[in-house]
């Protein structure tokens, strides 16, 4: 800060700065008319510049004494003692009225800048013809400076002598005004401006925060709609399943039912061949025959009728749910049992390869919904396979967990689709061919055993379903 | 020691005959092709020591068959034999201990003498 805050006060105050005005212009007039006496050359000249700083006080200083101040100042430089007091008496009265001319004709702002340079121009001619000059002369006549001429050949003479510095004043002050003029102007209009921004600005500022406002609510909004989307595609995801289950529930229970009817009427031929088998086998044994061609009639007999009965049997596993998850489920003949049911789609075509730990594997669950796990699975590795193929089978178990692999030589599952395959009703399969309930039914069997399903696989690569379950320990 | 006495209950004629034929050298047997039939042998034969029957017969299955004969026959040892896999009736029977075991159709003819023997 330039200056403390207590001379602040005093610099700023409007009297001490007309006083500073004052004494500007006042001794900016008394040098220019100095100039004419003390710099060599211009001494004869009649003419000076010290109306222009004198004229112009008028507009910076609104104050009547201060403007009788600087007439003082300013008439200092008057040749003598005795030029001094009519040239200040004179200036004094001019400056005073030309001031009130001015605060009425151009301060009131009634008229346009054309309108009053033109006044000006005229007005300055007004003022030394009306004012100065005459006042000058009669105030020099009655300090006897008048050299004993009368008013008007005095007059006449001075008018003569001062029509350059008439001519000269009168251009500089107007162009002077001028510029003046038209700076306020454009300052007003900045002032305008810089007001007009500053209301746009503000009225931005308020729309903005309006703007805002809606956009929070709008955000609000946004998040009650996505919360409800999100509570609508979790209710839709939960029927879904639901469904899943609905339709696996009921397709288990006509299976059954098939199953269990047609496995009693087949049991029951079964046992009749079974019953001769035996007796036969007793009759051969008792009457000992040596063809060795009976044995190999008795022996295909039982050959049949033990397949038969085990594919019977797998299917009774497959679809009798004991509703109990507390069953001694042995994998390694739960897997037999599968690949039994699926016998007729394996043909020649796909290769089975087992590689099975060497001690039984036992888990807690169900028989038939472990059934329907790998049914699934295999089913899924067959479909996949085009001519031909193999699947790898491999369990293992360490102290806590049972381990199966089920690696097949298939087509693989495509990135896009590998997150979804578990996903009811998803499917790549026609229409009619698979209801896309295969797997979303396997997972949600697994997860009841505790257990987890991961599919590791890429396109034209084959897939790998890796099953893992809680060991039972004995 | 005489021969333990079977009684064997199914409807279909070739069942009964190939059982008594297959086990007759072994154990004494007495067929019944009803339930109705097999619970009038019952009254008249206190000693039977075994009972194995059919599941599936008209008029009267085979675990409500039981279920009456038990109330005649108390101490005799009861069995199923079926072509049916398991059902939640037999499960129930094996249960509350009127069913000691289902053998399964085809019948395994060691399976049942082992049993009967024990």
């Amino acid at each position: 800060m330039l200056f403390p805050l207590k001379y602040r006060k005093i610099i700023e105050h409007h009297l001490f700065k007309d006083f500073i005005k004052m004494l500007f212009f006042g001794l900016l007039s008394l040098i220019l008319g100095l100039v004419k006496f003390k710099i060599s050359g211009l001494e004869g000249a009649t003419s000076d510049f010290r109306e222009i700083p004198f004229l112009l006080s008028i507009i910076y200083i609104g104050n009547p004494v201060y403007l009788v101040g600087v007439s003082f100042i300013s008439a200092i430089g008057a040749l003598s003692i005795d030029a001094f007091l009519p040239t200040f008496i004179s200036h004094a009265v001019a400056i005073v009225i030309s001031s009130y001319v001015y605060k009425y004709f151009i301060g009131s702002k009634k008229y346009g800048l054309i309108q009053i340079i033109i006044f000006w121009f005229i007005y300055v001619l007004i003022f030394y013809y009306v004012l100065i000059i005459p006042l000058l002369v009669i105030s020099s006549s009655l300090n006897g400076l008048s050299d004993g001429l009368d008013f008007l050949t005095y007059y006449g003479r001075y008018a003569h002598s001062a029509r350059f510095e008439i001519i000269s004043t009168t251009l500089v002050t107007t162009l002077f005004l001028i510029q003046y003029l038209t700076r306020k102007e454009l300052e007003k209009h900045k002032n305008k401006l810089e007001y007009l921004v500053k209301e746009r600005t503000e009225e931005l500022e308020t729309a903005n925060e309006e703007l805002k406002s809606i956009n929070d609510e709008l955000y609000d909004k946004s998040e009650i709609i996505h919360q409800q989307n999100d509570e609508l595609k979790a209710t839709l995801q939960n029927q879904k399943e639901t469904q899943t289950q609905l339709i696996h529930a009921e397709k288990m229970v006509s299976l059954g039912v098939l199953t269990s009817g047609v496995s009693h009427e087949i049991n029951n031929p079964l046992n009749y061949i079974m019953g001769g088998y035996i007796g036969l086998q007793r009759y051969f044994s008792q009457n000992a025959s040596n063809n060795k061609e009976i044995d190999l009639f008795l022996h295909s007999i039982k050959t049949g009728v033990d397949r038969a009965t085990q594919i019977v049997k797998s299917l009774n596993q497959f679809t009798y749910d004991s509703g109990s998850m507390d069953e001694l489920c042995d994998i390694h003949a739960i897997i037999d049992n599968c690949l039994l049911m699926l016998q007729n789609q394996l043909n020649n075509k796909i290769e089975i390869k087992k590689n099975f730990c060497k001690e039984n594997i036992f888990i807690e669950g169900n028989i038939s919904n472990l059934h329907q796990v790998f049914i699934n699975v295999f089913t899924n590795s067959i479909h996949a396979i085009d001519k031909k193929g193999s699947v790898f089978i491999k369990t293992d178990k360490n102290s806590s967990k049972v381990v199966i692999q089920i690696k097949d030589s298939g087509v693989g599952i495509s990135k896009d689709h590998i997150s979804k395959i578990t996903d009811p009703f998803f499917t790549t399969k026609n229409p009619g061919e698979g209801t896309g309930l295969g797997l979303a039914i396997t997972a949600s069997i697994v997860k009841k055993h505790n257990g987890s399903i991961e599919f590791l696989s890429e396109k034209n690569a084959g897939t790998t379903v890796v099953l893992k379950f809680p060991l039972k320990n004995e | 020691m005489s021969k333990r006495k079977i009684l064997y209950v199914d409807d279909e004629q070739i069942n009964l005959l190939l059982f008594e034929a297959n086990l007759k050298d072994k154990f004494e047997i007495i067929l019944a092709e009803s339930a109705m039939n097999a619970l009038k042998i019952i009254a008249g034969n206190k000693d039977i020591d075994v009972v194995i029957s059919d599941m599936k017969m008209p008029f009267m299955n085979g675990v409500a068959f039981i279920e009456k004969a038990k109330l005649d026959l108390p101490d005799a040892k009861y069995y199923i034999l079926t072509g049916y896999g398991m059902t939640d009736e037999i499960k129930e029977a094996m249960d509350e201990g009127l069913v000691l075991k289902k053998f399964d159709k085809p019948f395994r003819i060691n399976e049942i003498i082992n049993e009967i023997e024990k």
